[in-house]
């Protein structure tokens, strides 16, 4: 596949299917969905680096509380800790703390959602120990529509995304349209 | 502007009467009309190359102080054989695209290459909506005979079929590399949902039209023209499918912005203490009846409720005007003890048409940020969603979700990407169900929750997979009309009732279901057409 522009609808649909063709919950693959839109608006490249999280998914697991900080038994998954980190941010003053976040860039659009910031700064990091603190969020405005994507990422969240499609048989077209005549 | 209560999110959002509702002013196709007519729009026809064998392009276009959008459509010369409404189809009789702007031929060459070949090929953000339409066969070749010996069709075989052209799929919203629909917030036009994809149906239907008498004018140069009675009777069909299915459920918040807008418009005529506009609904209701009797469908399901329909219209008219305080919320309540569902929404449709004045800003209303929505209050506290599942989903904790409760499974297919609709017990791919069984999911939801205290945080924290299910619960506090109470995978469940509801929404005026997860409609049936704007170029061409 070559080099593309998608919008940012077509980025976000394709950053749940390939999500949810991992193996995330519906619910984590949403959060995907909505981080890459977010991302893509402000020209971050949140589409290529969900593709780099997608070539090796730690899976959804997570483990602490706010005041010993969360982790996983290897590296943590960005879009998991950012919904931990968004969830948990309203009850607590002080920071949060995640362990070996792996492409901590994800985790930014759930740091803004609750006006937070992260450090260090996660752009370009491929695994990091994040800490989470109130208060101190300075990302950008949406500037854009469109999300540029490298042919090798496209190529693979088409085939994770793949996953989640039902091989046609000849009852499942029978099902899905008229039955009888509709061209008239 | 005194209101009475909404109808009940529990008695609006069950899905037979979603599979009643009819078109209101607020719909999207009258509120696109009256803002073209209504705002100084313009419209020329600035190319039309089409041959002999109609094959070519054209373009429509409507502007206004330097502002344009241009549909154009590109006419093929399609074999019958290849002819298919199905979204596996490759090759079709006509194919769209709606332009933000004036094509360049540099842009008029990009879309040559990419507009026929649909979702084979991609468009740029310039780009607003693609589309495409087949020939009816049953009407094409009736009107061009008829006019190409110099007559007009019978009346009759317009009215039966409605359409010369039916569309197959009109995308918008950032499909296939097209403007994301934020590109178009703001825009005096098109800023509302689905406006873009209206305008171009609008603009099809007009092609639709032109390109008949000049199929006409091929065979014969003295061809007559359609007569301006029949260029208003003939709208554009529509084929729709499961495809639209999955829309209102995975857009919650549009839902209930658009539901609750006509929620809102029924109740300020509810409240008004008086009747001025009796003799307008009268009028509105004799429509109403013209169109039930009109309106044609072989479906059982839908002759049925056109069976109850023509009869609740024809009480409807014998009711005599009531008297006293709230005369209309008087006929509401009489409408609600008396009228089938489809009754009693064709009868809101007659109540809210006398009363622009007082209900057409709500047709402003009916945007909605999804992702306003999204965000989950991890601070709520257990308690307060164990409370709203109660209040806002007591309707999902009945069905044990098993059998012939949890018949169906949603998914998509693998062969052209579009949703469909699977008997769980006979079919493969349960596994790669879409989480549209959203009272199933809150029925799970509730059975872990059960009576826990503490955050949702720190419950989500323990049981992550119930996060789908919890955003939905917490949505439906402030949007009480975003969730279908109703189960979306039992074996009764009818996929046309969801498509009819958005459906009408849009303006759609009639409903044919051809079985139960496919129908047919025609829209802009009746509407005016671009030629008749108040400063229409080209108009020598409508004649």
């Amino acid at each position: 596949m070559h080099a593309t522009a998608l919008s940012l609808g077509e980025a976000g649909a394709l950053a749940v299917k390939a999500m949810r063709g991992a193996g995330a919950s519906w619910g984590l693959a949403e959060e995907a969905g909505w981080a890459v839109r977010w991302l893509g608006a402000r020209n971050a490249p949140g589409l290529e680096t969900l593709a780099r999280l997608l070539e090796a998914w730690p899976g959804e697991e997570i483990s602490g509380n706010p005041e010993q900080g969360f982790r996983a038994s290897g590296p943590l998954c960005p879009i998991r800790a950012g919904c931990v980190l968004a969830d948990f941010a309203p009850l607590s003053a002080t920071p949060l703390r995640f362990e070996r976040v792996a492409w901590p860039l994800l985790m930014v659009p759930f740091a803004a959602r609750v006006g937070w910031g992260l450090s260090p700064a996660p752009e370009g990091l491929e695994r990091a120990d994040i800490e989470a603190k109130p208060g101190a969020f300075t990302f950008h405005q949406p500037v854009g529509d469109r999300v540029q994507i490298s042919g090798a990422a496209l190529a693979r969240l088409h085939a994770l995304a793949h996953r989640t499609y039902v091989p046609a048989s000849a009852a499942s077209r029978q099902g899905a349209g008229a039955g009888t005549r509709d061209n008239d | 502007m005194t209101t009475s209560p909404l109808r009940a999110p529990g008695t609006v959002m069950r899905l037979s009467r979603l599979g009643s509702l009819h078109a209101t002013r607020l719909s999207f196709i009258p509120s696109l009309l009256r803002r073209l007519f209504g705002e100084g729009w313009e419209f020329d026809r600035p190319l039309w190359e089409i041959d002999r064998q109609g094959v070519g392009r054209a373009l429509y276009r409507i502007s206004r102080a330097g502002q344009s959008y241009t549909l154009v459509a590109f006419a093929h010369d399609l074999p019958p054989e290849a002819r298919s409404d199905r979204v596996i189809a490759t090759a079709w009789d006509a194919t769209f695209t709606l332009v933000d702007g004036t094509p360049t031929a540099a842009d008029l060459a990009r879309l040559a290459a990419n507009v026929p070949r649909q979702e084979a090929g991609r468009v740029s953000p310039r780009e607003i909506v693609l589309s495409r339409a087949n020939r009816s066969v049953r009407l094409w070749e009736e009107v061009v005979s008829a006019l190409a010996t110099g007559r007009q069709p019978c009346p009759e075989k317009l009215a039966e079929t409605g359409y010369l052209m039916r569309t197959t799929a009109v995308y918008g919203s950032g499909k296939f590399g097209a403007a994301d629909r934020t590109r178009l917030a703001g825009r005096p036009l098109l800023d509302g949902p689905f406006r873009a994809e209206m305008l171009a149906v609008w603009l099809i239907r007009a092609f639709t039209l032109d390109l008949v008498e000049h199929m006409a004018r091929a065979r014969n140069p003295a061809a007559a023209r359609l007569a301006p009675a029949a260029r208003r009777a003939l709208g554009v069909g529509n084929s729709t499918g499961l495809g639209m299915a999955p829309f209102l459920v995975t857009h919650p918040a549009l839902l209930d912005a658009w539901m609750r807008a006509r929620e809102t418009a029924l109740a300020r005529v509810r409240a008004l203490p008086e009747a001025n506009a009796w003799p307008a609904f009268r009028d509105a209701l004799t429509q109403a009846r013209a169109n039930a009797d009109a309106w044609q469908s072989a479906h059982p399901y839908q002759e049925a409720k056109l069976t109850a329909l023509r009869a609740d219209l024809a009480l409807a008219e014998a009711a005599p005007q009531p008297t006293g305080p709230r005369p209309w919320d008087q006929l509401w309540r009489w409408a609600e003890a008396s009228l089938s569902e489809e009754g009693q929404e064709a009868l809101l449709a007659a109540l809210l048409e006398p009363h622009g004045h007082l209900i057409d800003d709500l047709a402003e209303q009916m945007g909605a940020d999804e992702d306003a929505a999204f965000p989950i209050d991890g601070a709520m506290a257990c308690e307060d969603l164990q409370r709203l599942i109660g209040q806002n989903y007591a309707w999902a904790l009945t069905p044990r979700y098993e059998g012939a409760e949890a018949a169906r499974f949603w998914y998509v297919s693998e062969e052209k990407l579009e949703p469909r609709l699977g008997e769980r017990a006979t079919e493969p791919g349960a596994e790669l169900e879409l989480p549209l069984a959203v009272g199933r999911d809150v029925a799970r939801l509730a059975a872990d929750l059960g009576t826990q205290r503490g955050p949702v945080a720190q419950f989500l924290l323990d049981h992550p997979e119930h996060r789908h299910a919890l955003r939905r619960v917490q949505m439906s506090a402030a949007r009480p009309y975003a969730e279908i109470r109703d189960n979306l995978i039992g074996a009764e469940m009818m996929p046309i009732d969801l498509l009819r509801a958005k459906l009408s929404i849009f303006g759609a005026t009639r409903f044919d279901p051809r079985s139960d997860r496919w129908l047919r409609i025609c829209l802009f049936q009746g509407a005016p057409l671009p030629e008749e704007l108040p400063h229409a170029r080209d108009r020598a061409l409508a004649g």
